[in-house]
């Protein structure tokens, strides 16, 4: 389109946990009470509870990454 | 005297071609030639008053955009404190949202700026202390963690709607006098205002699921340094913990997280250096900063002064401090847009974190010498980042 305005993609919210047993590092979809250093989910590899939320971050698909 | 048909040949030999020298009125061309230069004078008429409804029409389409926009805020915080707040008080928010919305702080006079930091100061508190009451009061029985999220929504929302009055003042100011003046200045604004009223709009996203947001990357690095470890109050909404690295004693200060709040560093620093006598030998503060345009989200750089942002407050306190106790002061940035400070963290903001805490570690070892105390603060919201 020469003259429309660019469409805005919305970010996709990302959890990221680190499992203090294993070392174990997991990618997820966001969800709601999610915080950094919080507690994460059961650890999908050794099973332990023991996991730490290391990051919640918006990705947004790489065409509209402006920056 | 010259004949008006005479005149006209002559126009159309002008313009014409040199061949034809008498007027002809059937002549489609001629009639084009007419229209064309009588046009000149009617535009140097009416050109402005055109211009002028062009730009309202332009200017009101924003307006109608804005108005959207703080619609949507006020009601997405009305239904916030209705529905997420389980423990509200039974009765109807709306009236509570719309008094917070009109609320305003008037500043101090600065006809004579000695002393005015801490008249500001002052009225900051206050205006904070009577904020939180009202939020407190619309939700009662909500956690601290709930209280800062109202608190961070209205005051988007209070944005929102302060850029949506202003812009329709100028408006309308500009229907009323015709002037291009004000009209124009505010075309040219208007990108920009948008831009930041749809950054507030999407934060107001990120506030109600508590997630972090570009500006707490301070935070989070100061954060993942106090994990496991004691967490004292150094000032309200404030935490500091103490670690060791290389010989050196490290005094971690951040906002209390995960509550959307960005705590009293100034207050914390005055508290621990003079109540608790603490001797320092370097502060480093981190902090998300302004990018220009073409730099790249997320880089970091480093530099000297205090780095932290708001009305000033706080840096006046810091550099005050710094300046007494001869301290020198470090900053570690992460380079960010307006929007990008307010909204939900940008993968390439959370990718710099070990970039960053490698540029706090190398700094605190060429700047230190193995024996002396290092104050690191990060400066920030800390909605969604615990520590």
């Amino acid at each position: 389109m020469l003259f429309g305005k660019k469409k805005e993609v919305a970010p996709e919210i990302y959890t990221e946990e680190t499992c203090k047993s294993c070392g174990e590092k997991t990618k997820r979809r966001f969800e709601d009470g999610d915080y950094v250093f919080g507690a994460g989910v059961q650890c999908k590899k050794c099973s332990s509870s023991n996991t730490l939320v290391t990051a919640v971050y918006g990705e947004y698909p790489p065409e509209s990454n402006k920056s | 005297m010259l004949g008006f048909s005479s005149f006209l040949s002559q126009l159309g030999g002008l313009l014409g071609g040199g061949n034809s020298s008498e007027f002809d009125p059937s002549n489609p061309m001629v009639w084009f030639y007419i229209v064309s230069i009588a046009i000149i004078p009617f535009f140097m008429m009416y050109a402005q008053k055109f211009q002028s409804r062009v730009i309202l029409g332009e200017i009101s389409k924003s307006l109608v955009k804005l108005k959207t926009m703080r619609e949507d805020a006020r009601k997405e915080a009305i239904d916030y404190v209705k529905t997420a707040i389980k423990s509200s008080s039974p009765g109807d928010p709306t009236p509570g949202v719309d008094r917070f919305l009109e609320y305003f702080t008037i500043m101090p006079v600065d006809l004579d700026p000695s002393g005015i930091v801490s008249k500001l100061d002052h009225i900051m508190r206050t205006r904070d202390e009577r904020l939180r009451a009202e939020v407190k009061k619309m939700c009662t029985g909500a956690s601290d963690q709930e209280v800062t999220r109202v608190e961070n929504i209205l005051e988007a929302a209070t944005a929102l709607n302060l850029i949506y009055k202003v812009v329709r003042h100028f408006y309308l100011m500009g229907k009323r006098t015709t002037s291009m003046f004000v009209l124009v200045q505010l075309q040219m604004v208007m990108p920009l205002l948008l831009e930041e009223a749809e950054a507030l709009q999407k934060a107001i996203g990120a506030f109600k699921k508590g997630q972090p947001i570009g500006d707490g990357i301070g935070p989070m690095i100061v954060g993942s340094m106090m994990l496991g470890k004691e967490k004292k109050l150094a000032a309200r909404e404030t935490v500091y913990s103490e670690d060791e690295y290389k010989g050196r004693k490290l005094y971690l200060l951040k906002a209390e997280g995960p509550a959307g709040t960005v705590g009293r560093p100034g207050e914390a620093i005055h508290r621990l250096i003079g109540d608790l006598g603490i001797k320092l030998d370097a502060l480093i503060m981190i902090d998300a900063a302004l990018k220009l345009e073409g730099e790249k989200t997320g880089s970091v750089a480093e530099g000297i002064g205090a780095a932290i942002g708001g009305i000033g407050v706080e840096k006046y306190q810091i550099e005050d401090v710094a300046t007494k106790f001869d301290i020198p002061v470090y900053a570690v940035i992460v380079k960010q847009s307006v929007q990008d400070a307010i909204t939900i963290m940008r993968k390439e903001i959370a990718d710099s974190f070990e970039k960053v805490t490698n540029t706090v570690y190398s700094v605190i070892e060429d700047r230190t010498s193995e024996g002396e105390s290092v104050l690191i603060i990060g400066v920030g919201n800390t909605l969604g980042v615990g520590q």
